[in-house]
């Protein structure tokens, strides 16, 4: 079925996009970076981290969930936005227990780079400290939930595309964990290190056993660009 | 924002705390997705707004107050080494 394509305004430039995509798709093929950490391109939206607000028409929704319609006016890149996701990443932070320079995926964490991105210097919210338990009883995958920002990725990951159900969460809000379907652990499950699952974790809570620190400092994903350069290269050699 | 509440009701929160409350609240209102959670903080933020001389009566009064007394805590080597601590962070 070909469709009319829709012309939307994000900070003020004129966007072509395809009728049937949400905000944060037609902004990214556009080159116009809106931040994310619970997105992934492929998986089904998830509207959890709230990073990714923007205003449409004057009020807050979630890009990655809101699909676009002719003449969407959107604001993507304000003060007043960008605070906002100040503070969920500072929120994000003090929930859990983020040991930034002690963890294998920094330099390859979407959480840190976006504190970065955002100029999180340091938290100054008081830390919750709330227990959060860690399941290494699988041979080749761990689970260190004190760096879970609850995304919700590994979750439709496993779901959408390794088709096994291994993960889901429980409780509700602060209470809220990843959960695994096994009784003793990850290790009771089918889950294996080729798994989607297993790389898809923005942060370093769903990690591969062995694979640490291979990637000297310096050669990391974020360590040279700020998270999202790549989509806004899109658009300066557009 | 129940912690920061807690603490300003047993009257050890300060001027800071109030704003940091205010500011969360803002942020869990505008960024929220379902109706609940962009109401939630509405009990916080009215009263901030209408009553804010309920929550200012229970400020801790000082601006920053101290866990121990340095000087108390150091009295023992002042005593041993007969010499009173000088520098930046004194208070003589």
């Amino acid at each position: 079925m070909s469709q009319e394509p829709v012309m939307i305004f994000i900070d003020d430039i004129e966007v072509e996009a395809d009728p049937d995509v949400t905000i944060i798709r037609a902004a990214d093929a556009a080159g116009i970076y809106i931040p994310r950490l619970c997105f992934h391109p492929d998986l089904p939206p998830g509207g959890h981290c709230r990073l990714c607000t923007v205003t449409v028409n004057g009020r807050p929704q979630s890009a990655c969930t809101f699909p676009v319609s002719d003449g969407l006016f959107i604001e993507n890149n304000t003060d007043e936005l960008n605070a906002y996701r100040r503070d969920i990443v500072e929120m994000l932070f003090v929930e859990g227990n983020h040991h930034c320079p002690a963890c294998e995926a920094s330099g390859n964490c979407e959480l840190q780079a976006m504190a970065y991105r955002l100029g999180l210097v340091a938290p100054t919210m008081p830390y919750l400290r709330r227990p959060r338990e860690l399941d290494a009883s699988h041979k080749d995958v761990y689970i260190d939930r004190d760096r879970c920002i609850l995304c919700n990725r590994c979750v439709r990951a496993s779901e959408e595309i390794d088709g096994k159900y291994v993960f889901g969460l429980q409780g509700r809000g602060i209470h809220q964990r990843i959960a695994v379907d096994g009784e003793h652990g990850l290790a009771d499950t089918d889950m294996t290190v080729t798994d989607r699952a297993a790389e898809i974790c923005p942060t370093g809570c769903l990690t591969v056993k062995r694979q640490g620190w291979t990637t000297p400092v310096g050669q990391r994903p974020y360590d040279l660009h700020p998270i999202g350069t790549d989509i806004e290269e899109r658009r300066s050699t557009a | 924002m129940h912690e920061i509440l807690t603490e300003i009701t047993v009257g050890s929160g300060d001027i800071e705390s109030l704003d940091l409350l205010m500011e969360l609240g803002e942020v869990i209102k505008d960024t929220s997705q379902c109706g609940l959670g962009q109401t939630a903080a509405d009990p916080i933020l009215t009263t901030l707004k209408n009553l804010p001389g309920l929550y200012e009566a229970r400020l801790a009064s000082d601006d920053f107050v101290p866990a121990f007394s340095i000087d108390e805590a150091l009295a023992e080597a002042c005593a041993i080494t007969g010499q009173k601590p000088h520098g930046k962070g004194s208070r003589r």
